[in-house]
C-alpha cells in the first residue's frame, strides 16, 4: 500500500507539469490513489504483493490514467448514492466514497474487462484557458 | 504519523505533522484519535494545515473519530488546505464538520 503514494506523488508532479492548479492536481492524484487503493483492497483482497500497472497518457485535450490489474472483477462503475443525515452522526458513512470520488472529479472514467485484466480509464481534461505545454 | 497535540482553553488542539492522511496512514491516525477520546478529551480541533493529501480512507478515519466522540462531543477542522477542502465539499462531509480558518478561530468558536 505504501507504493500508492509513490504513485500519487508521480502523477501529482504530472499535474504540476501540465500547469493543473492546486485542486485539479490534488483531485487527479485522488483519483488514482482511490483507484489503486480499491484495486488492492476488493480485487486483490489486500495481498501484498498485488500488481497494478498504471500508465499515464498526455493527449492534445486531456490527460489519461489507465490503471490495470488482474484480480477480482468491479462488479459495476455506478457508486452507492452518498445519502445521509449530516446531524445523525452515528450512520455517517466511512468507507464507500472512492467511486463517487473519481467518477466526480474525472472528466471520463470507463471501466472494461479484457481477458483476466480489469482496464479502468480516467481522462481530465486541460481547460481551454490553459495552453498545453 | 507524527501528531502534535496541546489543550488550549480545555480544547484538545491536535495538528498532524505529516503531509498525508491517507490509507497507510489512517489507522495509526484513528489509533492515537481514539485513545486521547479515552482519555476523556471531549472538544478536540483537528489542525490540517500542514496536511496536503487527504483520501477517501483518512477522511473515513475523521469521521469515525467524530462517531467515537459521540453526542456530547465536538470536533471540528481548522488550517484545512482549498485542495483538501475540495473532498470534504464532494463527499459533503463539510455540512458534518464545523471548518474554521485556523487553530485560532476554532478555539474561539468552540469557547463561545
Amino acid at each position: 500500500m505504501a507504493n500508492v503514494r509513490l504513485l500519487g506523488l508521480a502523477v501529482h508532479a504530472f499535474c504540476v507539469y501540465l500547469n493543473f492548479d492546486d485542486t485539479e492536481a490534488y483531485q487527479t492524484q485522488l483519483a488514482l490513489v482511490e483507484a489503486v487503493t480499491n484495486i488492492i483492497r476488493h480485487a486483490y483482497d489486500g495481498q501484498p504483493d498485488s500488481e497494478v500497472e498504471v500508465t499515464v497518457t498526455l493527449y492534445p485535450q486531456c490527460l489519461s490514467l489507465q490503471v490495470v490489474d488482474t484480480g477480482r472483477p468491479l462488479l459495476a462503475l455506478n457508486p452507492k448514492v452518498l445519502e445521509f443525515d449530516p446531524s445523525d452522526h452515528s450512520h455517517l458513512p466511512e468507507g464507500g466514497m472512492g467511486l463517487l470520488i473519481m467518477q466526480q472529479v474525472m472528466d471520463r472514467v470507463a471501466y472494461r474487462r479484457v481477458g483476466p485484466s480489469n482496464i479502468l480509464t480516467m481522462e481530465k481534461d486541460f481547460p481551454t484557458r490553459r495552453p498545453t505545454p | 504519523m507524527q501528531i502534535e497535540d496541546k489543550v488550549i482553553k480545555g480544547i484538545l488542539v491536535v495538528t498532524p505533522l505529516e503531509k498525508r492522511l491517507d490509507a497507510t496512514a489512517a489507522t495509526d491516525f484513528k489509533g492515537k484519535m481514539v485513545d486521547w477520546i479515552n482519555l476523556g478529551h471531549r472538544r478536540i480541533i483537528l489542525d490540517l494545515s500542514l496536511v496536503d493529501f487527504v483520501d477517501s480512507s483518512g477522511l473515513g478515519a475523521i469521521v469515525s473519530c467524530l462517531k467515537t466522540l459521540g453526542e456530547g462531543g465536538d470536533l471540528v477542522i481548522s488550517g484545512i488546505r482549498d485542495a483538501v477542502l475540495s473532498l470534504f465539499q464532494l463527499t459533503r462531509m463539510n455540512r458534518v464538520f464545523q471548518i474554521f480558518p485556523s487553530s485560532e478561530a476554532a478555539i474561539k468558536g468552540l469557547s463561545g
